[in-house]
């Protein structure tokens, strides 16, 4: 029988030879994962001594924690439940990650992302990891299961295939790309299928628009998003795992929801308006030029990485930031930030007016640097819903990296083409 | 707790297309967990009066993709504190459908069912056939849940299942 790549990795992981489309498998799941969140880990915690008399798992090494959440204040409750988190994962010899970045980006420096595995997570965002192959779910608490029994009962999702074709003109990236598709497809419009992309204009696309668009797959409808991967691909994950490792690749013949091919050089700048990620609130970015800003943010699982600094760099070099303007650099990663520091870009920027904060997921949810009121931001993060980053009374545009920059320049929303036309 | 696998209720609210559900609560209470208080925030910028009006057994309805992106838990908490026994949308976003039926909250796709209720209207529905009953009569069918969800809507969550389950893993391979 045909099978999808998605078929194959959710065939191999129910211990079978192939699966049905919408067919109910219990799979065991290559990694299981979680960031520290309370009502996730002290839950899990506590289910497995109420069911199992002992906070152990079965098989430690396929259980990944991330210290990534709730880490930059530094008051009790925060170094009360680490050190709770800390001492369970020593404990029972379960990984634990702890502040070297955003989980979505280190599980991937660290080796967990290969190609053909299924990574099952609280979050829906590790569809991040689609650029290596990986397939990354979230399931919230029905972790639980996981956790407790290594397995989840899941339906086998359908596949749709996304050709790229083309390249990506000067100025745009992934964001634009991820923005561009709900657009087109609408925010159900892959509902709850797994999106394999390929095409020779993938080969274009740095990793970081890869990752990001990925990560943000979920505003299509979709489960999760996978990536074939090409030489540039793999020469990552043979850096993380320390051995080459070989593509796992799906049936070409092999039946699929849909086909969509899209011209990556089609898409322009976009930006998600305030209060929602649907099709509706995708706009070009004519359409809200000249918006007055007071904050910019560079960072999140989807943005943030040393592509998306050094881009950043390339435009803010040798100028300001527009006077009362906040523009805050959150880098993916520990890893991320010293390589970025070590090439001269974190003082580039730093130079320009950015404050460069520790690598977490803390300012994309409004944990830190909260937003006050009336404060309009221009953002890389992942959510632009009324109160994520902060005042409910402050609104969020969301947009690639090269948008933030050109618009920090302006102290509004400016189109980065403009920018970078006046440097060629 | 035993949930019942037929309605009879009030529709609480009829939710558009593509709803997130922090909107539920809103961004700014993502931190609490207590029941009392979710419910006495729930809906609070749609309805202030929504906990007060809304009594145990009446039912969510929804237009497509209900809770996508990624879907507020602690909405979902706070609606089954408020009294929400079902929800029936055309269509739900994955997470929201899967982390459901895991919690063990009957949940129903209906096509067709989000332009043909409105607030208030009382509806008769048969869970596990999927059949759901309008005010004049007629009636309108979705995909019935698969024997499993029904179990653990029964149980009243997977955490309540029995230990069989749980105990499955010894002999799995993968």
């Amino acid at each position: 029988m045909l099978q999808t790549l998605t078929q194959k990795v959710y065939a191999r992981t129910a211990g079978r030879d192939s699966v049905e489309v919408g067919e109910e498998v219990s799979v065991r799941p290559d990694r299981i994962m979680t960031y520290e969140w309370p009502g996730y880990t002290d839950k899990f915690i506590g289910l497995l001594k109420e069911r199992n008399g002992s906070d152990a798992v079965f098989d430690p090494d396929r259980y990944v924690v991330f210290v990534d959440h709730l880490v930059t204040r530094g008051d009790d409750e925060e170094l009360e439940r680490r050190q709770t988190t800390l001492d369970w994962a020593a404990r029972v010899g379960i990984h634990l990650h702890d502040r070297m970045g955003i989980g979505h980006q280190v599980a991937s420096e660290l080796g967990y992302a290969v190609p053909g595995t299924l990574v099952a997570h609280i979050d829906p965002h590790i569809s991040t990891l689609g650029p290596f192959g990986t397939i990354g779910v979230g399931f919230h608490q029905m972790l639980l299961e996981a956790w407790l029994t290594e397995r989840l009962t899941v339906n086998v999702p359908d596949t749709v295939q996304v050709d790229f074709s083309g390249e990506l003109r000067p100025g745009v990236d992934g964001r634009d790309v991820i923005h561009h598709m709900i657009r087109e497809c609408g925010a159900d419009g892959l509902l709850g299928m797994v999106v394999e992309f390929g095409g020779p204009g993938l080969e274009t696309m740095n990793l970081a628009d890869r990752q990001a668009l990925c990560g943000q797959i979920l505003f299509t409808g979709a489960e999760s998003a996978v990536m074939e991967t090409d030489d540039l691909a793999l020469d990552f994950i043979e850096q993380a795992v320390g051995r080459r490792v070989e593509p796992v690749v799906g049936d070409a013949a092999a039946p699929v929801a849909d086909r969509i091919e899209l011209d990556l050089g089609d898409v322009q700048p976009m930006i998600a308006l305030p209060g929602n990620s649907t099709a509706d609130h995708m706009a070009p970015i004519e359409a809200v030029l000249g918006t007055p800003l007071q904050r910019g943010f560079i960072g999140s699982c989807a943005s943030g990485r040393y592509e998306d600094l050094e881009a950043a760099a390339a435009m803010l070099a040798g100028k300001q930031v527009a006077p009362g303007f906040e523009l805050i650099v959150v880098p993916t990663s520990n890893a991320i930030r010293d390589r970025a520091e070590r090439n001269g870009l974190l003082s580039t920027l730093e130079a320009s007016g950015a404050r460069i904060a520790g690598s977490s997921c803390d300012t994309c949810f409004g944990y830190a640097h909260p937003m006050g009121d009336g404060v309009n931001c221009i953002s890389s993060g992942v959510l632009n819903i009324r109160g994520r980053m902060g005042s409910v009374k402050s609104d969020i545009f969301l947009a690639s990296v090269r948008t933030v920059a050109a618009s920090a320049l302006e102290g509004r929303i400016a189109d980065p083409r403009e920018l970078l036309e006046v440097h060629a | 707790m035993t949930a019942p696998m037929t309605f009879e209720g009030r529709v609480a609210w009829v939710f558009p297309d593509d709803f997130h559900t922090t909107e539920i609560l809103g961004a700014e209470n993502m931190y609490v967990t207590d029941p009392d208080v979710l419910a006495e925030i729930c809906m609070r910028d749609f309805d202030p009066r929504f906990n007060e009006l809304t009594e145990p057994g009446d039912i969510l309805v929804a237009g497509r993709n209900l809770g996508y992106g990624q879907p507020n838990e602690l909405a979902m908490k706070a609606m089954r504190a408020v009294g929400i026994a079902l929800v029936i949308a055309e269509s739900f976003g994955p997470m929201f459908e899967r982390t459901n039926h895991f919690l063990g909250i009957p949940i129903l796709v209906c096509p067709g069912i989000a332009g043909a209720v409105d607030r208030w209207d009382e509806i008769k529905v048969d869970w596990p056939a999927g059949l759901v009953t309008l005010p004049d009569g007629s009636t309108l069918k979705g995909p019935p849940p698969s024997p499993r969800r029904v179990e653990l809507a029964r149980a009243g969550g997977w955490s309540n299942l029995t230990d069989p389950e749980l105990g499955s893993r010894e002999g799995s391979a993968a």
